[in-house]
């Protein structure tokens, strides 16, 4: 069934239908939470929160955008209100480390020089400003054009590119010192 | 290695964990029924009762300032209305001065009166 048919349904009263758009959506919203966050730790806990403003704003949705686009702008939003809230985005002892992927064409120093390089990469992106680091991680992690992120961060086309250049600058301006 | 390569090499490396929040969002849904038709109907209903209380609020406002008027306009008797039509014949308008002793009421237009002049 198409979004836009289960929002109907879901608008004319048939609320059970939500789940259908929870199943199909909700794996999208906790990789971009966590991504965006830096932590899985409350990867669980802003999905659900997306998903409750998401129902609430329902009625507002007229489907000018893709609903997938509008769910990742919402989640963005969450993110960032917690973000603000908390007064923290997730700095570079926060971040959890993901299992460490061990390649088999590096030697055990290479890997160590690796990891550190990503530590280091991951403490950067905590450091980068709220709006560079959204537009860097949609672009980077999530494979974004310029004019969906533009969609979503509900911005220029011009401000994304600037973003994104300023996020690669700050990044490698810090990696260097 | 440039920034490119090294953001490409951290996306790999990011394995965000697996989610189902069906049953908690569900249950927040739940609590919000205002989506149903019956919690619309009853809004509507609500729209409907404020605006019939603000319309029967103007009404009556409208028909006391109507009654108002009706009992102003009643003070004046022939005495009065002569009056004034001798200030017009005198003064060539209507002067509430000359008038004000016999009724009072007539300072209140006084200053449309000196718009006149």
């Amino acid at each position: 069934m198409e979004d836009k048919e289960i929002v109907e349904r879901i608008l004319a009263g048939d609320t059970e239908q939500y789940t259908l758009i929870v199943r199909r959506y909700q794996q999208i919203v906790a990789n971009l939470t966590y991504k965006l966050c830096g932590t899985r730790l409350e990867v669980e806990e802003v999905t659900q929160q997306v998903f409750v403003e998401l129902y609430m704003a329902l009625p507002r949705f007229r489907f000018d955008s893709k609903l997938s686009s509008y769910i990742y702008r919402i989640t963005v939003n969450v993110v960032s209100k917690m973000l603000n809230k908390s007064k923290r985005f997730v700095s570079s002892d926060e971040w959890e480390n993901p299992p460490e992927q061990v390649s088999s064409d590096r030697n055990a120093e290479q890997q160590i020089i690796h990891n550190e390089r990503m530590e280091a990469l991951r403490t950067a992106i905590g450091h980068l400003k709220d709006e560079q680091r959204t537009a860097l991680i949609l672009y980077t992690f999530e494979d974004f054009s310029y004019n969906q992120i533009a969609e979503v961060m509900q911005c220029s086309l011009a401000k994304v590119e600037s973003l994104i250049f300023r996020a690669k600058k700050n990044l490698a301006k810090e990696i260097k010192n | 290695m440039n920034i490119d390569e090294q953001l490409k090499q951290l996306a790999q490396q990011t394995c965000p964990k697996q989610v189902d929040v069906v049953d908690s969002v569900m249950a927040e849904v739940r609590k919000h029924p205002y989506l149903q038709p019956a919690a619309k109907s009853s809004v509507r209903k609500m729209h409907w009762v404020s605006w019939a209380s603000v319309t029967a609020a103007a009404a009556a406002v409208g028909l006391i300032l109507v009654n108002s008027n009706t009992a102003t306009a009643a003070t004046y008797n022939e005495e009065q209305i002569g009056a004034m039509m001798a200030s017009v014949a005198d003064y060539g308008y209507y002067s509430p001065i000359e008038s004000a002793a016999e009724n009072p009421i007539e300072y209140l237009y006084e200053d449309d009166d000196e718009n006149e002049y």
